[in-house]
């Protein structure tokens, strides 16, 4: 058997590896398997189009090696999807694999059986796995996986991947079927199709000539020109007798096929179960018309609400107990060692003090993570999307393209990739163009550490507010789009509903895991490194004398962000507040830079201070005083339900330092620095403006430069604008002429650019229509 | 031979009705995820349209004949998920064509 490298298909193939392939329709449970077989840990989720790249992994059967494919999932291998389902196509038609393992969920057996149907015109070794035979059970549908592996000729294996039940029998018959693979046996299909195949399949060259006939028949744009004769040959031999459309006739071929394999394997009779039951119950409120997107809401609400409020419990006891190791007890330490004041306070205060700030965030952020995994398993989330189908079509949307909007919860980059699930390009780069404003992980540390200052008692609702802000805007955004410059009608989707699992604890800790290990390491290692850079770097500055090293308040850095200062003005930054500004500069290239800038900054600011807490440390006590926090802060937990927005803590200042309970120094110069309500439109605008450089790539890549640089300029206006009116309108009684005046000016530049995005839409339809003309 | 369960739900669907995908299924005595396929089918093909109910309470009421008062058999079953708000009707236009 050939093994070589796959050029032309992009890849390379594991040098002399035997490789299988994972494919089947979406959400039954393919990358849960990869992950039994190579030990990995890929996103995994209750919901269709999870993934949408293939990818490739090792795993071992006994002693011998293998690679093993996780494609996309798949509805047909003829056409139809995303680009996602296109990955999976290309791969299965044209590449190298030694096995096809098809999984197919067990509960849902009749609509997995059409894809099998194609996969056994392919004619290569098969293996299925019967996946959620617990589900199937549940539903009252017992699958005979014996029956079913002789009328197809392949091995079934019955699974219940989720618990990693049937893995041991998989390994085995996968060794099996590599060994001596089998081919699928072909379906007895109506005797005037099988000789409208066969005659035709006898003038197409190559191995897969029976599928190519199948697909030049029912889809024959793509028919090669010498062949156009042989199709209409047995075109007219198959409607001979029937009126129907090919591409009716063929797939109706395979619906038949299905249904009677299905009513051959399946053992039904028994009684729905308490799944079954359940879900029933459960989705005539929360798929309900009216209810269903404030259902939504609410969950989201209570997801933010709770978690920042149970994370409040630990919160100090995190901050102050890793300050008195990373920072003091680590100062200390290099004291004692008689490293210099610089070295101590870079070292200590910088990435000691980054490290605390990252620490600090965990009990919240981590319960947030929690949640959204026991969501995600639980099949609410493919829900949320059903339910926002309606939403979404409103302003010219798929439902599907939530999916995308919840993966950007998570991070922007595989948000904006999965869009590829999107099978109309239109709906696709309207898809893309919202992911910018869904709130990351990254956005969520600038979110909590604000919230932790100003909004102590109130800090999940505020932050429920952002993530809500964030949908809002990318709504908005793809109603203007798609009403101006991207006109057109959304197409529709049949979602396939998950039913609703209990989520294993295991799953849903290890995804929580996953999320934050890779939040802590990769917002840690940004935080930490530009703590150390900012301490390092000699404060360099203009003076009269010309470039003289200076202290950090008088430094370029500090220079040309004051000179920025007036540009945010409108938004309550002031001149002493140019760190602010900093960390916004900064923050374009990542969103975890703007909170190391301000640590950064705010640590080098207070140094002399720190070294004194670096002299005298009481480790012991410290530790004491941290882990008395926990009971003090439990007993606050349901302080705030009285006031459930904390909207009336937004103009005090004072209130909010003495409420925050902030120990370290970057959170103290937040409370010095911002009020409450200009710390509210500093958050909107880093909830808006760019994301970060890898989102910005991942767009350039999805939708090109020009939607790309579209989407930066948009971003900043939109951020400055929304930022702009939230002071100027929370401040009116101060200066109601300026606050109209900057409304007034704001709304007449949407109005400019409705109107150039307008004339840029006509100009699109007008080429369009050039075009088909032409 | 049986028919094709792609070509009866374009038929029960021909006759005129908007229905929602579970009481396609039930009335065909299809499952609904096969039902769920065949829609997606003539959706791609341009057959069909989707129509959004603006009063939930028809779904479940309209296929009852009988006097039970909701508690009966066929009143309960087509009260299945996914079937809430969406129907889909068959276009006129493309059935001509």
């Amino acid at each position: 058997m050939a093994r070589h490298c796959q050029a032309s298909a992009g890849t390379r193939r594991a040098e002399g590896l035997p490789r299988i392939a994972l494919v089947g329709n979406p959400n039954c449970g393919k990358t849960t398997i990869y992950n039994l077989l190579t030990g990995t840990h890929q996103t995994v989720g209750n919901w269709p189009g999870v993934t949408v790249e293939r990818r490739s992994g090792s795993a071992r059967l006994g002693d011998e090696k293998i690679e093993v494919i996780d494609l996309p999932g798949i509805y047909s291998l003829l056409g139809g999807g995303g680009e996602d389902q296109a990955v999976a196509r290309h791969f299965l038609r044209d590449e190298e694999v030694e096995l096809i393992v098809q999984v197919l969920d067990a509960s849902t057996l009749e609509r997995q059986l059409l894809l099998t149907a194609e996969l056994v015109e392919l004619q290569r070794p098969l293996l299925l796995i019967l996946n959620m035979v617990d589900e199937a059970e549940d539903r009252g549908q017992r699958v005979d996986p014996q029956a079913l592996s002789l009328q197809l000729g392949v091995p079934v294996v019955p699974m219940v991947a989720r618990k990693g039940k049937g893995l041991r029998e998989l390994r085995m018959a996968l060794r099996s079927a590599l060994r001596s693979p089998s081919l699928p046996q072909r379906p007895a299909w109506p005797a005037d199709l099988e000789a409208a195949l066969h005659d035709f399949a006898a003038q197409i060259d190559g191995a897969r000539g029976r599928f190519l006939a199948w697909q030049y028949l029912e889809l024959p744009e793509n028919t090669p020109q010498a062949l156009l004769a042989a199709r209409a040959a047995a075109a007219q031999h198959l409607q001979a007798d029937s009126a129907e459309d090919l591409a009716d006739l063929l797939p109706a071929a395979r619906f038949t096929w299905a249904a009677q394999l299905a009513a051959q394997v399946i053992a039904s009779g028994g009684k729905a179960g308490w799944r079954q039951h359940l879900t029933r119950h459960l989705d005539r409120w929360i798929l309900h018309d009216w209810l269903g997107v404030p259902i939504f809401l609410a969950v989201l609400y209570l997801v933010f609400v709770v978690s920042f409020s149970g994370g409040n419990v630990f919160l100090d006891f995190f901050d102050q107990a890793s300050a008195a190791l990373l920072m003091h007890g680590f100062g200390h330490l290099l004291l004692l060692s008689g490293a210099p004041d610089w070295i101590v306070s870079s070292l200590a205060g910088g990435i000691g003090g980054g490290l605390n700030l990252v620490i600090s965030f965990i009990p919240p952020i981590g319960l947030t993570f929690l949640f959204l995994a026991f969501l995600e398993d639980s099949g609410y989330m493919a829900r949320a999307a059903y339910v926002m189908d309606r939403l979404m079509r409103r302003v010219g949307l798929p439902g599907n393209a939530l999916v995308p909007m919840v993966i950007g919860f998570g991070c922007n980059v595989p948000a904006i990739m999965g869009a590829r699930i999107i099978d109309d390009p239109r709906g696709r780069v309207l898809t893309v163009l919202m992911q910018p404003f869904m709130s990351c992980s990254a956005r969520l540390t600038i979110y909590m550490a604000f919230a932790v200052v100003f909004f102590r008692g109130n800090g999940g609702q505020v932050v429920f507010l952002l993530y809500l802000t964030g949908i809002v805007m990318a709504l908005f955004t793809a109603w203007l789009l798609g009403k101006t410059a991207l006109r057109g009608e959304a197409r529709p989707f049949v979602m396939e509903l998950p039913p609703y699992r209990l989520p294993s604890l295991r799953s849903v800790v290890l995804q929580a895991w996953q999320r934050l290990r890779i939040f802590i390491l990769r917002v840690g290692k940004v935080i930490a490194a530009i703590g150390f850079i900012l301490f390092l770097l000699p404060g360099i500055g203009w003076t009269s004398q010309g470039l003289r090293a200076t202290d950090i308040d008088h430094s370029l850095l500090a220079q040309g962000s004051e000179a920025l200062v007036p540009v945010f003005a409108p938004m309550g930054i002031e001149r002493d507040n140019w760190p602010a500004v900093a960390g916004l500069v900064a923050g374009a290239a990542a969103k975890e830079v703007v909170i190391g800038t301000l640590n950064g900054i705010y640590q080098r600011q207070a140094g002399g201070d720190l070294m004194a807490q670096y002299r005298q440390v009481d480790l012991l006590q410290e530790l004491r005083d941290a882990l008395a926090t926990i009971p003090e802060n439990a007993g606050k937990l349901f302080s705030s339900l009285g006031d459930p927005l904390g909207l009336g803590d937004l103009a005090n200042r004072d209130a909010s330092i003495a409420a925050s309970g902030a120990s370290s120094e970057t959170l103290g110069s937040l409370a010095q620095s911002f009020t409450p309500l200009t710390a509210l439109a500093y958050l909107l605008f880093v909830l808006l403006y760019v994301p970060c450089a890898s989102t910005m790539g991942a767009l350039r890549r999805e939708v090109g430069w020009g939607w790309m640089l579209f989407s930066v300029g948009y971003g900043i206006g939109m951020a400055w604008a929304v930022a702009t009116l939230v002071y100027q309108w929370g401040t009116y009684a101060a200066h109601p002429q300026a606050t109209w005046l900057w409304t007034a000016g704001i709304a007449v530049a949407l109005g400019i650019l409705l109107l150039a995005l307008r004339r840029q839409g006509r100009h699109q339809q007008n080429q369009l229509r050039f075009q088909e003309q032409g | 031979m049986m028919q094709s369960p792609l070509f009866r739900i374009r038929d029960l669907l021909r006759d005129g009705e908007s229905l929602s995908a579970a009481e396609i299924a039930q009335r065909l005595d299809l499952p609904q995820d096969l039902v769920d396929a065949g829609l997606q089918h003539w959706q791609r093909r341009g057959m069909i349209t989707r129509v959004q109910t603006l009063v939930q309470a028809q779904v479940s009421g309209s296929s009852c004949q009988s006097a039970c008062a909701g508690a009966c058999a066929a009143c309960v079953r087509p009260q299945l998920p996914a079937s809430v708000g969406t129907r889909y009707r068959w276009r006129a236009r493309a059935t001509a064509a």
